[in-house]
């Protein structure tokens, strides 16, 4: 296509048979990804004294216990890091309770596998159709996926999604995602196979299994952090960790909503009692009888409410755009940063997982000889937060059709945005900093778990049945997100007026053409330029 | 700032041959095994390059078709109004983006060609 600007597709060969350039960008990845787990391996913290088992008692699921295997995993540095990263980033900013880490979700979602685990193994006790599913669940299959659950959020950078937000779009994380197993993965989910399939944790994992007698599947571990299904029978087993009601959603949609305050409501003990497991085609899938659907509506649901009202809510998209233009202004300033002896510039992906989100902003407090960073930092650290100066949404925008040409960029050509940001800056007259006015376009909330849910058969012989059989949930969150939706342009306080007149001008030239409604402006409480539309 | 053709222009350009109100069912794992056909055929390679989709799951997913068909639908483009929520509809506004493919400079006309057979081959797979 004459502008097309995607590379070759890879045919399905794994990421370790890619060949040209796509081979020297993943080498030099995997190089530094093994950089980093030697150097955090050796993170001077020395062995962990603690053995034996370890009972943790958690504010959502109450009291749990981890076993020696499982409390020494916990306690490598790898996951230990993740208790200095805050689970939704600059939530705490919005709402103040949201202070919560990876570590207690990680914590959080290897008790829901090992329930989740319990469940199906009762269920499996006492079935009476005559089928022996007892098999499907040995010892060696629990211990793997609670260790996966341990490990899937270790390739987290700071600030968990913000700076993923960053980071994903670098060449070495487009490029991998070319390839098995990470067709269907995120970032951070690359970034933690990576990890656990690096030489220094590989050795790592293996003395860890030989001193504790622990038996466990590190192909499966690693696919089910990224979703990918080797064997149509290993389907079930990724299900578990990465499939419509698994242990990571099951644990940040009570945690998030538990610590934002907003009361969503999943009614676990129906869900356990209604998994099975079931033949859907050539697959074997994790499956929830007829009973249970309630509770798989629960989790669309309260989904649904924790984006506009948390995940996506405006004041939590200004801090990551205010963060995205602390990364940009390092990178284009050349600021040195330094860890492991490596300047850390942001422009390599590996670069975010060499911080905690503490020590990223201590870092940059001690460049305070250069006042315009200091500036960006300051405004995000005691939250002088940036404005909206246009609402960009179903309900803001004069025609359908040039929502769509905004929308279309945000997965393959981030920098579209960006370049538009520093349009507007500069038809507004260039105030304060380029850094300052930003084009937030986030990323699409995803219900595509709902199109991939089974319902076990009534009877024996039948077939199971997809949930959107049952109600069309998937476009009903759809709807419903689709008019939740909110593009922003964020400029400082003083400046919204002329950056809104600026915004009309230069959204009104091609490729956009794009023309607003007055509430674009009342949403952001400014009064419409008089030549709108 | 020049047009850039993104993958879900492809997933546009293949909707927007049909007429306005042409509905097809709003089946999503269809579609996906629908443009995976598609993408794997010798003579449509070519347009539907950029696209990765996943063949190891229950049905071909590919982020770029998802990507397509929720921001479509959010643009008011493609509609599930219809009281069952089960069957997707072309909207008018897509209809007309049939005339502006060549003049937008994104596709070629032999593009514009293959588009057209895609979406026959397409709309034929959803209606199986």
């Amino acid at each position: 296509m004459s502008g097309m600007k995607n590379t070759e597709p890879a045919d399905a060969v794994d990421f370790k048979s890619a060949s040209g350039s796509d081979k020297r960008i993943i080498n030099q990845f995997l190089k530094e990804v093994k950089g980093f787990v030697d150097w955090i391996l050796l993170a001077g913290a020395g062995p962990a004294t603690h053995t034996g088992r370890k009972v943790i008692h958690d504010p959502v699921w109450g009291t749990h216990r981890y076993d020696e295997f499982e409390v020494r995993l916990i306690d490598t540095p790898i996951v230990q890091r993740l208790r200095h990263v805050h689970q939704t980033a600059f939530t705490y900013l919005t709402y103040p309770s949201t202070q919560h880490t990876r570590f207690e979700h990680t914590l959080g979602v290897t008790a829901q596998m090992g329930r989740l685990f319990r469940a199906l193994s009762e269920k499996f006790e006492h079935n009476n159709t005559g089928e022996n599913k007892k098999d499907l669940l040995e010892d060696k299959l629990r211990r793997t996926l609670r260790a996966a659950a341990i490990l899937h959020d270790c390739g987290h950078g700071f600030m968990s999604h913000s700076s993923e937000e960053f980071y994903g779009s670098h060449k070495e994380i487009k490029t991998l995602k070319k390839y098995h197993p990470f067709k269907k993965a995120s970032p951070h989910e690359i970034m933690s196979y990576l990890i656990i399939d690096s030489a220094p944790f590989r050795n790592f994992l293996k003395q860890l299994k030989d001193s504790c007698n622990a038996d466990i599947d590190e192909e499966l571990l690693k696919n089910a952090i990224v979703g990918h299904v080797a064997t149509p029978f290993d389907h079930f087993k990724i299900d578990m960790l990465n499939g419509p009601f698994d242990a990571d959603k099951l644990d940040y949609l009570a945690r998030d909503g538990y610590t934002s305050g907003l009361p969503l409501k999943i009614d676990m003990d129906r869900l356990w009692y209604s998994l099975d497991v079931n033949d859907v085609g050539e697959f074997k899938r994790l499956t929830v009888d007829w009973g249970g659907v309630s509770s798989l509506e629960q989790i669309v649901f309260s989904k649904m409410t924790l984006f506009p009202a948390v995940y996506h809510h405006q004041k939590v998209r200004t801090c990551d755009c205010m963060l995205k233009a602390i990364l940009e202004y390092i990178r284009d300033n050349k600021i040195s940063l330094r860890k492991n002896n490596l300047n850390m510039d942001f422009g390599r992906a590996i670069h975010s997982l060499y911080f905690t989100d503490a020590e990223f902003f201590e870092q940059l407090s001690n460049k305070n000889k250069n006042k315009e960073l200091q500036l960006l930092l300051d405004a995000l650290r005691y939250r002088r937060l940036l404005k909206r100066a246009i609402v960009i949404s179903f309900d803001t925008v004069a025609d359908e059709n040039q929502l769509y040409e905004f929308m279309k960029h945000q997965k393959s050509d981030p920098g579209f945005y960006r370049d538009l940001a520093c349009r507007i800056w500069k038809a507004a007259g260039e105030p304060g900093l380029k850094y300052q006015v930003w084009v937030d376009c986030p990323s699409d909330v995803k219900f595509d778990f709902v199109d991939d849910t089974w319902i076990s058969p009534l009877s024996k012989g039948e077939a199971p049945m997809p949930l959107t059989d049952f109600f069309s949930m998937k476009q009903y969150a759809n709807q419903y997100k689709h008019r939740k939706w909110r593009g922003h342009v964020f400029c400082r306080a003083e400046d919204t007026e002329i950056i809104a007149k600026a915004c009309v001008k230069v959204f009104k030239k091609s490729p956009l053409n794009m023309r607003f409604k007055p509430l674009a402006f009342k949403l952001c409480h400014l009064a419409p330029p008089p030549d709108l539309i | 700032m020049s047009t850039i053709c993104v993958p879900s222009d492809v997933v546009l350009g293949v909707l927007c041959q049909f007429k306005g109100n042409t509905r097809f069912p709003a089946d999503v794992p269809k579609a996906h095994t629908a443009f995976c056909k598609l993408a794997n055929s010798e003579k449509f390679k070519d347009l539907f390059r950029g696209f990765i989709f996943d063949e190891s799951r229950q049905y071909p997913y590919s982020a770029d078709v998802s990507f397509a068909l929720d921001r479509l639908q959010q643009a008011s483009l493609l509609a599930c109004i219809n009281p069952r929520l089960n069957e997707f509809m072309v909207s008018e506004s897509l209809s007309k983006y049939k005339a502006s493919l060549l003049k937008s400079g994104m596709f070629s006309k032999d593009e514009i060609k293959l588009l057209k057979d895609a979406s026959v081959h397409f709309l034929k797979a959803m209606r199986e």
